[in-house]
């Protein structure tokens, strides 16, 4: 059992410092020590239940230690920035006001082809139009295009538009969301009353029904096949 | 930090039980050599009935453990440790004293093996 902890938390280490050596664009959407976590303990679950030779505790030990390790770094992280730094990474600066940074690109191992892939996802077919683009520790890219060519604001173009509010689930599959009505200061006899305007006698004849803070209401009727 | 004190905790609980775990690894083969060795003694002397008991205290050792045997060692070690006393058992059972040596040795080899596994060295680790 001793070895067997031991064991895990070199793993542990040693996936995460190879992680880390390895950059960000392995890591898709995880945080770095999310991903190893997730890595590891999709195969140690599986051990002892593919081979019954190996006793129980030999998958559930290093899950719990693995556990721990990922409890303990996530909160030391946060409260050591140094610390944050150096297991999740730094985001890099992968475009300034237009320009490449190679060096960067490098770093974290991103081809041109890389970038621009990454650009088009997010609707960019030029790199001048780029003020910042960040690579996120996450492996993320977050681009800032130059406020120029940024779509205007209404604010912007002088129009005066209403908050539309958020539009919250009202009633989901003929279940009433009695929490979300109360976020939007409405009752069930406003309820009653709206569904009855639309020829409607109780929430079980409605499939989904929202409504936000402005009184905009969305309801689709429920089909009797679903 | 409440949560990273608790899973602090319990890292320090897992090694406790870990060393928990060695010592009653080597209770149980210490226990079990000491009880081989009287036996081995006993078939050196030329005397297999006292060998036979002794070994038997041996083995009635290791099958009391069986429940701790089962949840903490590998059941292909716990398989071929079985053998070997059993092999050993048939070898004195017949009186075959000259022969025994190999036996003893292969029993010793599984109980040595299954003590030495559950101790962190360099060795054991990489």
């Amino acid at each position: 059992m001793a070895i067997m902890i031991i064991r895990t938390i070199i793993v542990y280490f040693s996936l995460l410092i190879t992680m880390r050596l390895l950059g960000k664009r392995q890591l898709g959407e995880m945080e770095l020590s999310e991903f190893i976590l997730a890595a590891l303990i999709a195969d140690l679950a599986s051990l002892p239940l593919q081979d019954l030779g190996i006793p129980m505790i030999n998958g559930l030990v290093p899950i719990m230690v693995l556990f721990c390790c990922e409890l303990l770094i996530a909160g030391l992280s946060m409260k050591n920035v140094r610390l944050r730094s150096f297991f999740s990474g730094k985001p890099s600066l992968l475009i300034v006001r237009g320009k490449i940074c190679q060096d960067e690109m490098h770093r974290n191992r991103f081809t041109p082809d890389e970038l621009m892939q990454e650009l088009r996802n997010q609707g960019i077919l030029d790199i001048s139009s780029v003020e910042f683009a960040v690579l996120e520790t996450d492996g993320k890219l977050n681009v800032v295009p130059f406020a120029a060519k940024c779509p205007a604001t209404a604010e912007q173009l002088g129009l005066n538009v209403s908050d539309e509010g958020y539009p919250f689930i009202v009633i989901n599959n003929g279940r009433v969301l009695q929490a979300n009505l109360k976020h939007l200061g409405r009752d069930m006899n406003w309820l009653q009353k709206q569904l009855k305007q639309q020829g409607l006698s109780s929430p079980s004849q409605v499939f989904l029904m929202t409504a936000d803070s402005a009184g905009r209401i969305y309801l689709a009727e429920r089909e009797d096949k679903v | 930090m409440s949560r990273e004190i608790a899973a602090a905790f319990l890292l320090l609980l897992l090694m406790a039980g870990a060393w928990w775990n060695i010592s009653a690894v080597d209770r149980l083969s210490g226990d079990m050599l000491e009880q081989l060795e009287l036996s081995r003694q006993a078939a050196e002397e030329g005397d297999a009935s006292r060998a036979l008991e002794e070994l038997d205290l041996a083995l009635e050792r290791w099958l009391k453990a069986d429940s701790y045997t089962h949840i903490f060692i590998r059941h292909s070690e716990i398989d071929s440790t079985a053998d070997a006393f059993y092999e050993l058992r048939e070898v004195l059972l017949a009186e075959e004293l000259e022969g025994c040596d190999a036996a003893y040795g292969k029993l010793r080899y599984h109980i040595i093996s299954i003590q030495e596994m559950e101790h962190p060295r360099l060795g054991s680790i990489l």
